[in-house]
């Protein structure tokens, strides 16, 4: 009887425990638009998922391109995203039977040169997931390796400030399964309900160039590669079609960093090819003449398009991926690219 | 496996479970598989060096009792004792210092040798240490040589003390490992208030403290203005990391039932540097003192060198200076055992540069403190000489933190002639940024009253652990549920860093 009791009063104590922590992540992990994202592409058919960084998120706008190809679409990229990242999301899209006819994955040569560092974003897609076979595979692939505070408090990622500022609002909208889009919404750029961010118009002229990471091959973090070569496996066993794309970046960006630019367009055109893969890089010299590379399209020297530019762009590329687009007959290349589009081919 | 990482929190969580679940007899084979699974998660080359270790010291501490039972000479004993341990620490020598060594002989004759390009293993220092103070505690005759080589091995291996220590005596340890524990709430209790105890040092204020110190020896030209702060920092850092470690390895213990040594008891109110060197790492201390300070000071050599010393300086200081000259040899092998680097070498001479001087001058303070009418039990003169020991182990940091000797006197040169206070609003703090660097330096510093309080009572010998357990069981539950969230909340934004300690 004794021991009952003891055991029971345990397992009370753990069950609080357990309620405590849940509780604060109830209240204190943020709404972010990930968690929109994945509540769609979990409950809904898409027949074209992107996933991607943050240029992707920026520069593709699914409705835009729906009403040039008639495809339905949701934007999954988010600027962190690895493509670790992005394998588990579309295992977990599998899991959740909504398969899509294609994958459209945008590509940041930076984010296979760098590791994915805990602390920064780690958990935005993981926290998100709802519980699945995929995501203790994501578990057990990525997080595990992290510190303890992913697990038991993934709101640690967020400064407290902004968690309790936001408090009644996260309380809110996740009691009420709120997934409406009217708070996702700022100054400089606002997300729409099929995952694009629509970035709003700057004055170019102020704006400063911003230094790069180098690509170099030595650099290329493997781990990355792998998963990338595993995403490209798993559409090739699902009966998906995988395309890779380089979204346009500024034509003074691709000047200034042309020789880095090129090898690491050559170098993922090689694996691409390898791996029998439509590669469309709207920086080489067949795609670089049809989309503008001047910089008052963008918003910045990183290449993130202006709302505006990111609809024409999306028109543009439904084209391309539907093999509807009619380029012309002859297209002389930009001279300030030569060299990038040149080593990219 | 990092301590503080999701894996190694069910890594320990299976293990407690399986040790309760089976039966008494095999409990500590369970230990051991753990044990092995752990060290085979760093890196299954690894596990060659410590088998190695482990062979080695099995198998000479046998053949020493083997030799003692056919009654051979204590010469042929000794003869296998000295193989067992240059063999022992032969390898920790062969991987840890032939590249510092190959570099220095290149540097001295203009050579390009090329150093062995080995690996590393986790926690070498310490398993080493631990098996070559059992082979001459068997050879001292203090303890049996242990017949089973898989009990043996979990001595040497035994996981969670395994990267970090605290260096276990084999007396103190064995019994504990091999005895079957039962399932105790009160271990369960006590392991956890520990543990969660040390995630707070580790997370709250050694990481935090860690994104100021790193920041200003990564870039020691932009914050050259606040060097002393830069030292300051690294001193909480070092303190909260290690004890923090200790805390969770400890903890992890007492969850197995099992009482491994402290290695620490409040250092920073140490009255004196070997006052210091009890309360700090005190079982690598301790490790020095037995194998080393009273096999040295008893030495035929050692003797012959006292007779010429009392001749040389009278009775009184000729019986100092050999104690004096093995305070130096310790604490010369306590440097270079933190690492193949001249920083090292100058960190260890620097703290056994200290105590030796104190052996010589404590006449001369005696008589200082008589002509100032200081018996030595004042409040304040504690004070004193808590302050006093404060400053000079702080400044020994200078040389531990650096990277490189010369970096050492660089710091400690800006820390006296360039100050720049604001500079320090110049660091990014996390993921708050610059923004939260006055934030993050109120956490340390609460953290630092928190525990410096918590020091405080134990000092004055009340027992915090054993009152907090006696409280009832919904308070106790809520007082670690809200340290824990501290943890979450307060805990540095900054990429994590690894224990210090886990690269020696």
């Amino acid at each position: 009887m004794h021991n009952f009791k003891r055991n029971i009063r345990a397992v009370c104590v753990l069950a609080a425990v357990i309620a405590v922590f849940l509780l604060l992540d109830f209240l204190l992990y943020p709404c972010t638009f990930t968690r929109n994202d994945i509540h769609a592409v979990t409950t809904r058919q898409f027949d074209d998922i992107y996933m991607g960084t943050s240029h992707g998120k920026m520069g593709i706008d699914p409705k835009a391109m729906e009403e040039v190809s008639g495809r339905t679409g949701h934007n999954l990229c988010v600027g962190g995203q690895y493509s670790e990242d992005a394998y588990y999301i579309s295992q977990l899209i599998l899991e959740k039977g909504y398969k899509p006819s294609r994958i459209v994955y945008e590509i940041s040569p930076g984010y296979f040169t760098s590791e994915k560092e805990e602390g920064n974003n780690y958990l935005l897609f993981y926290h998100e997931f709802p519980l699945s076979y995929t995501k203790l595979s994501y578990f057990w692939d990525s997080i595990r390796n992290c510190n303890f505070r992913t697990m038991l408090f993934p709101w640690y990622e967020y400064p407290i400030s902004y968690e309790l500022e936001n408090l009644g609002d996260t309380f809110k909208t996740k009691w009420n399964k709120d997934f409406g889009i009217d708070d996702l919404k700022s100054d400089s750029q606002e997300y729409h309900e099929s995952g694009f961010i629509e970035r709003y118009s700057v004055d170019v002229s102020g704006l400063a160039m911003t230094g790069i990471t180098e690509f170099s091959e030595e650099d290329v973090v493997q781990r990355n590669m792998e998963y990338l070569k595993m995403l490209v496996d798993l559409c090739k066993e699902k009966g998906i079609e995988f395309v890779a794309l380089v979204t346009p970046i500024p034509g003074v960006s691709l000047s200034a960093y042309g020789e880095s630019f090129g090898k690491a367009y050559q170098y993922f055109g090689e694996f691409f090819k390898e791996n029998d893969v439509r590669y469309i890089n709207f920086n080489s010299n067949q795609y670089f003449p049809i989309f503008t590379h001047e910089l008052s399209a963008y918003t910045d020297y990183d290449g993130h398009l202006n709302g505006d530019a990111a609809r024409e762009f999306s028109k543009i590329l439904a084209q391309v991926l539907d093999n509807t687009y009619e380029f012309p007959a002859s297209e002389s290349t930009q001279g300030s690219a030569q060299a990038t589009t040149e080593a990219a081919g | 496996m990092s301590l503080v990482s999701n894996a190694f929190l069910l890594f320990v969580l299976a293990a407690v479970i399986l040790y309760y679940l089976v039966p008494q007899k095999i409990k500590w084979v369970i230990l051991l598989i753990f044990s092995y699974l752990y060290y085979l998660s760093g890196n299954a080359k690894y596990v060659l060096f410590i088998l190695f270790s482990t062979l080695v010291t099995y198998g000479f501490a046998l053949g020493i009792e083997k030799l003692r039972a056919k009654e051979a000479s204590v010469k042929v004993q000794k003869r296998l004792l000295v193989v067992g341990i240059l063999m022992n620490l032969g390898m920790l020598g062969l991987v840890k210092y032939t590249g510092f060594f190959v570099e220095n002989i290149n540097l001295l004759f203009h050579l390009d040798m090329k150093g062995l390009e080995i690996l590393f293993p986790l926690g070498i220092s310490f398993f080493t240490f631990q098996s070559t103070g059992y082979l001459m505690d068997v050879y001292w005759k203090r303890i049996e040589a242990e017949r089973n080589i898989f009990k043996y091995a979990l001595f040497v291996s035994f996981f969670p003390q395994l990267l970090q220590g605290p260096i276990g005596r084999y007396e103190r340890l064995a019994a504990q490992l091999y005895q079957p524990h039962t399932f105790q709430l009160h271990n369960i209790s006590f392991g956890l208030q520990r543990i969660i105890w040390g995630y707070a040092k580790k997370m709250i204020i050694a990481d935090w403290a860690g994104v100021f110190a790193d920041a200003i020896w990564g870039d020691l030209d932009r914050f050259n203005g606040i060097a002393l702060f830069g030292l300051v920092f690294y001193g909480i850092q070092l303190y909260a990391d290690f004890s923090g470690a200790m805390d969770v390895v400890i903890g992890i213990g007492n969850l197995f039932g099992i009482q491994l040594d402290e290695n620490f008891q409040r250092p920073y109110f140490a009255t004196s540097m070997a006052d210091f060197w009890k309360r700090w790492h005190i079982t690598l201390g301790e490790w020095m003192m037995n194998y080393v300070f009273y096999p040295v000071s008893l030495s035929k050599w050692m003797m012959k060198f006292a007779k010429w010393s009392k001749k040389k300086f009278g009775r009184k200081n000729g019986r100092i200076v050999p104690i004096a000259l093995a305070d130096l040899i310790v604490f010369f092998l306590v440097g270079i055992w933190h690492g193949a680097s001249w920083k090292y070498v100058m960190y260890g001479l620097l703290n056994g540069g200290i105590i030796a001087f104190s052996e010589l001058m404590g006449g001369t303070y005696r008589k200082w403190r008589t002509a100032l009418h200081i018996k030595g039990d004042e409040a304040w003169y504690h004070v004193f000489a808590i302050v006093r020991t404060f400053i000079l182990v702080n400044l020994r940091w200078f040389f531990d933190r650096s990277d490189t000797l010369g970096q050492g006197f660089y710091m400690i040169r800006q820390a006296f002639t360039h100050f720049a206070p604001a500079q320090i609003l110049e660091i990014s703090a996390g993921s708050g940024g610059t923004a939260f660097v006055p934030w993050a330096i109120l956490i340390i510093a609460v953290g630092c009253i928190v525990m410096v309080t918590v020091g405080a009572f134990q000092e004055k010998g009340y027992h915090i652990r054993e009152s907090l357990a006696r409280l009832p069981l919904p308070v106790t539950v809520c007082i670690y549920i809200l340290l824990l969230v501290m943890i979450g909340m307060f805990g540095s934004t900054a990429a994590p860093r690894g224990f210090i300690y886990a690269q020696f």
